[in-house]
């Protein structure tokens, strides 16, 4: 029971990055291949405050946000101001993501490589279910407010939306900020539901599992990412009874992703379940004809 | 005087795009500005707007220095236009293209639309209904669901310049707006243009090849030849001038006119 608890708990903190990320790259086109390493800031952040100056767990939280989102700030002005294509932005990120990692590993608050063990339990199922419907909710409003009606407009094609009076910088900037602090936020959940983190957690890999998710899922889509990073947790985990297959099997699904769905599962479109209770009325109702 | 370029220069590489180039537009005047193909029209329209900053020469707006704000900064002012290869938001619907020109209209703030206060609801509802009156000047109101990038020609056209009319500009630059229009589209289009400039009292600069549209029009033309203004004046001045003739018809028209 644990680990099925344990399996949705890092689920829900992987699908919260996910959503930041899909503010970034789904709402506003921008790639990254970093975004670990403000998950990075937002774990060390709420875990040395809370480890070693007892801060209370929702302000270290929120602290881990900010703190994101302001080191979201130090690549995003230099690198949007310079107006990098997205490829290179992209690799921008990716060197920022192992600086922010080799920084990590070698300043003294944060122990360096060993990791900083011993972080308080403090994120359990409700914590980190409650967090996630939160972070929805967020980003539900960004997106239909008029700042995320920039961000499409940015991405959809930034000369026209220069046209019709959207600052791309700052636009551009101002969802990296959100995305970082959520990114954040699934961080400091994070550190707190494996009391240990280290430095190796937020690589490449980990930038990469929260792009494909974005990707996968949808771009244009909050529900689509949300439901691919769950399942791309959950579903190795369950495959580890076809064993040494799984990674073939993951592998496999994302090509299939790419083949059958090139805009994602949910691209553009958002999960609801109006289609499903329209085709249950169809049924039931012909049922009752049937019968009649 | 609405729109004043000085002496507007800008050079791509080792081609002058725009040399020396004057131009002066009064309020409520639709202008036309041609030219043979490469003539520097369009690069006129983004030195205007921002897209590019000139080299040298200044463009004022109202009286006022705008060669170098940012391009949003000068939509703000009330300058908007529509591009020769249309650019719409073309994963979106007819609709959402409108209501994104609008996004400066609503109040709120960051703080109250992340907490999705009622009153961002309101302002975003109000926003739609907005967008949908342009719509449906623009007869545009029935396919406001459908994807932009799925319109007919026609009526991309039509939605571009709906969408440019969102930001309420004072000043609006259309580039080649009857470019691949059949007669028929070419006369509602020319009836659309004098009408959003009676009833928006636009200023209106219009490049076009179509000379039926521009003489229809346009009681005033710029003519533009390899960057450099080559004359201006009303419809009969620039249609006897020689120097147009011969950037039209070549050099031996001279000899066959002579």
């Amino acid at each position: 029971m644990g680990y099925v608890v344990g399996v949705i708990i890092l689920s829900a903190v992987q699908a919260i990055a996910t959503t930041g990320l899909a503010l970034f790259t789904g709402f506003t086109g921008q790639f990254s291949l970093g975004h670990a390493a403000f998950m990075a800031i937002g774990a060390y952040t709420a875990a040395i405050l809370t480890h070693f100056y007892g801060v209370s767990f929702l302000l270290a939280i929120l602290a881990g946000a900010i703190f994101a989102a302001a080191s979201s700030l130090v690549i995003g002005v230099p690198t949007l101001k310079a107006k990098l294509r997205s490829d290179y932005f992209a690799i921008a990120t990716l060197g920022f993501g192992e600086a922010v990692r080799v920084l990590l590993e070698n300043l003294d608050i944060t122990q360096g490589a060993r990791g900083l063990p011993g972080i308080a339990r403090l994120t359990d199922l409700p914590v980190a279910l409650v967090a996630l419907a939160i972070t929805a909710w967020l980003a539900r409003d960004y997106v239909r407010s008029r700042y995320g009606w920039r961000a499409v407009a940015v991405r959809e094609d930034a000369i026209a939306a220069e046209m019709i009076g959207v600052n791309v910088f700052r636009t551009k900037l101002t969802s990296l900020a959100c995305s970082a602090a959520l990114c954040g936020v699934a961080g400091a959940l994070m550190a707190h539901y494996l009391m240990f983190i280290q430095p190796a957690m937020f690589t490449g890999v980990q930038s990469t599992a929260l792009i494909t998710a974005v990707v996968a899922g949808g771009i244009g889509s909050l529900t689509g990412p949300i439901l691919a990073a769950a399942v791309f947790v959950m579903l190795p985990e369950f495959l580890r009874l076809a064993n040494m297959w799984r990674l073939v099997i993951y592998g496999l699904m994302l090509i299939l992703i790419m083949i059958f769905r090139p805009a994602g599962l949910m691209g553009y479109r958002e999960f609801s379940l109006k289609p499903v209770l329209h085709l249950w009325q169809r049924f039931s109702g012909r049922g009752r004809t049937s019968a009649s | 005087m609405l729109l004043e370029l000085k002496q507007v220069a800008k050079t791509f590489g080792g081609i002058k795009a725009v040399d020396g180039f004057d131009m002066a537009v009064e309020d409520h005047e639709i202008v036309g500005l041609i030219g043979p193909n490469g003539a520097g029209k369009t690069t006129v329209f983004n030195l205007i707007t921002s897209v590019y900053k000139p080299d040298s020469g200044s463009i004022y707006f109202a009286g006022e220095p705008i060669h170098r704000l940012p391009p949003h900064e000068v939509v703000g002012k009330g300058i908007a236009r529509t591009f020769q290869n249309i650019r719409l938001f073309n994963n979106l619907s007819v609709l959402e293209n409108v209501k994104l020109a609008l996004h400066n209209v609503p109040s709120y703030g960051f703080l109250s639309a992340m907490l999705g206060l009622p009153s961002m609801r309101r302002q975003n509802q109000s926003v739609v209904k907005k967008a949908m009156e342009f719509l449906d000047l623009m007869g545009l109101s029935d396919r406001a669901e459908m994807r932009a990038g799925g319109l007919p020609y026609g009526l991309s056209r039509r939605l571009e310049i709906a969408r440019a009319l969102a930001l309420s500009p004072k000043l609006l630059l259309l580039d080649e707006p009857a470019a691949g229009m059949n007669p028929d589209e070419i006369v509602g289009l020319r009836e659309l243009i004098a009408g959003v400039h009676r009833d928006f009292n636009l200023t209106i600069i219009l490049i076009e090849h179509r000379m039926d549209l521009v003489m229809a029009i346009c009681p005033r033309l710029v003519v533009l030849n390899f960057g450099t203004k080559l004359t201006e004046g009303t419809q009969q001045e620039v249609q006897t001038n020689p120097a147009v003739l011969q950037a039209y018809l070549g050099g031996d028209y001279a000899n066959v006119a002579g």
